[in-house]
């Protein structure tokens, strides 16, 4: 029997901004960003530097690192967000990202609404969103605040309402980037549970953290960046055990 | 779902539901996609795009006690104050219309021109949180402002009507037809603000500047004085003004006699053509630099 391919696969992938956030915003200052390129053609700044990396169907991978490392743009790039400057990446499988929670939110609009908009955002029947609605609501702890306006929720309530509506669906690929933190120890709990549910049923999931803790409990993998390039990939122990031993890079809070 | 790769096998598990994502079942780096396939992930996200139209249009107002009211009392507010300032200069149209008929007609077409242009051009910026976390295409938000901007401005029928019959102004027998240049101006629009969409979201400066632009491509334009008030040989020059021959077709089909000249079609369809091809080209060749730099 042969081994079906990789859910996700990364050959020699590196990606440089076009031009930083920081950087030029003015047709003068470009002109001047221009004349001091041609100077210092090769100073580009990389945020991934040939990464290799290939992830199996149903696996739980962390992505580790410094703030500034390229998690976030890994998983950019898996989302197919961002294409790399170098490299080939290839993802089988339809892809949800939770790359920010409240991306998209409208103050002025209801909870509901709100569902039915996060969900159309990711392709999802906004008729299919409005039935699941208060499932959804329920799941998240947040049904007396359905049709309320998303102005009178906290930022935990924003969050939890949007991992909700996002995890609702069985997806094939889940990318979760720094939001393991939402809500409190219950619901923390609740979201890790289902992201188990939800890789026990085929989906593949990359989540990029901090909590070094909560990956250790619960990924397969992890995947340690440091300044773009990839540092390890192994089981949590051994790159937690490097990442201290390497006196570094990596802290166990 | 149409997909070119595999998808799961397993059922979703029991109080969940499986979903037709719109994100295709293999995504290949290397892989360019060809026009129809980008057309068809455009087509694909359409129930988002009328969500997104919907959604500008009814929370634009949300917290003011008029609500989405104001969608309609705005421009007219606006040619209200054109209309008593003008008035008095502008006594005669060279048509059938009275001042106020012509002012109003041809502010639907200038309101549609500006909110529209400037709201185009602005969307791949205004939207980039989602556009830097989600693979949607940037159309999706250019064409949810366009159908946002144009029920926007063809609200404005409505009173245009009213002050129509108010005034005893016959009603064309062309009158139904005016969906034609109204839809063909919108795509107009389009095309002109996703052509300027990624320089916009690279430079700040383009949206400033275009305030100014738009601003005096209405002066340039008879939607506020009569084409009779300007020198022969600038009455000339205005029949190359794409900008104004919808504004004179609009005019013809509400209150003239004709449904506008041949040549005023071709002037239309033209500039529709090469500005909505100018903004799929720029849009497409641009895709990956804009993500880049929003």
């Amino acid at each position: 029997m042969t081994e079906s391919p990789a859910a996700i696969s990364l050959e020699g992938v590196s990606l440089a901004y076009p031009t930083s956030s920081s950087g030029p915003a003015t047709i003068k200052q470009y002109a001047a960003h221009l004349s001091a390129r041609r100077r210092r053609s090769d100073e580009r700044p990389w945020a991934l530097s040939g990464v290799n990396l290939s992830i199996r169907r149903g696996e739980i991978v962390g992505v580790v690192g410094h703030n500034g490392s390229g998690k976030s743009t890994l998983l950019r790039i898996i989302a197919g967000v961002l294409a790399p400057t170098r490299g080939r990446v290839t993802v089988r499988g339809r892809t949800t990202p939770i790359l920010n929670l409240g991306t998209g939110v409208h103050e002025d609009a209801t909870g509901r609404e709100t569902i039915i908009f996060f969900g159309a955002l990711l392709g999802r029947d906004p008729r299919l969103m409005a039935q699941r609605a208060p499932e959804i609501a329920e799941w998240a702890g947040l049904s007396n605040y359905l049709d309320r306006p998303v102005r009178s929720y906290s930022s935990g309530m924003v969050a939890r309402l949007c991992f909700a509506a996002v995890t609702d669906a069985t997806e094939e690929i889940l990318l979760i980037d720094e939001v393991l933190g939402v809500g409190d120890s219950a619901f923390q709990k609740q979201s890790l549970n289902r992201i188990h549910e939800r890789a026990g049923a085929g989906t593949t999931v990359v989540i990029a953290s901090h909590d070094l803790v909560a990956l250790d409990a619960h990924a397969d993998r992890l995947v340690w960046l440091e300044g773009g390039s990839l540092m390890m990939v192994d089981t949590p122990a051994k790159v937690l055990r490097a990442g201290v031993k390497a006196e570094a890079t990596i802290q166990i809070p | 779902m149409a997909g070119t790769g595999e998808t799961l096998a397993k059922e979703p598990p029991p109080g969940q539901v499986a979903v037709a994502s719109l994100a295709p079942d293999v995504y290949d780096s290397d892989a360019t996609p060809r026009l129809a396939e980008d057309l068809a992930r455009v087509w694909a996200h359409r129930q988002l795009i009328l969500l997104i139209a919907r959604r500008q249009l009814l929370l634009r107002y949300q917290r003011s006690a008029l609500g989405v009211w104001w969608t309609l009392i705005a421009p007219s507010l606006q040619t209200l104050v054109l209309w008593i300032v003008f008035s008095h200069v502008f006594r005669r149209t060279g048509g059938p219309a009275p001042y106020v008929v012509y002012l109003l007609a041809g502010m639907v077409i200038a309101t549609m021109m500006q909110v529209s242009i400037l709201g185009v051009t602005g969307s791949a910026r205004a939207n980039a949180m989602v556009l830097t976390r989600i693979r949607i295409p940037s159309e999706v938000f250019a064409l949810a402002t366009a159908v946002d901007t144009f029920v926007s401005s063809v609200v404005l029928v409505v009173p245009l009507t009213v002050v129509m019959a108010a005034t005893g102004t016959s009603f064309s027998p062309t009158f139904p037809l005016i969906v034609i240049p109204l839809v063909l101006f919108a795509m107009l629009t389009l095309g002109v603000g996703m052509t300027l969409a990624p320089v916009a979201a690279r430079f700040l400066d383009v949206t400033v500047a275009l305030t100014s632009l738009l601003l005096l491509a209405l002066y340039l334009t008879p939607v506020i004085y009569p084409l009779t008030v300007l020198p022969h040989q600038l009455q000339h020059v205005e029949r190359f003004n794409p900008i104004y021959q919808f504004v004179n077709v609009f005019r013809s089909m509400l209150y003239g006699d004709s449904a506008g000249s041949w040549h005023a079609y071709v002037a239309m369809l033209l500039s529709t053509a090469v500005a909505l091809t100018s903004g799929v080209v720029m849009t497409r060749r641009t895709r990956r630099f804009v993500l880049g730099v929003l």
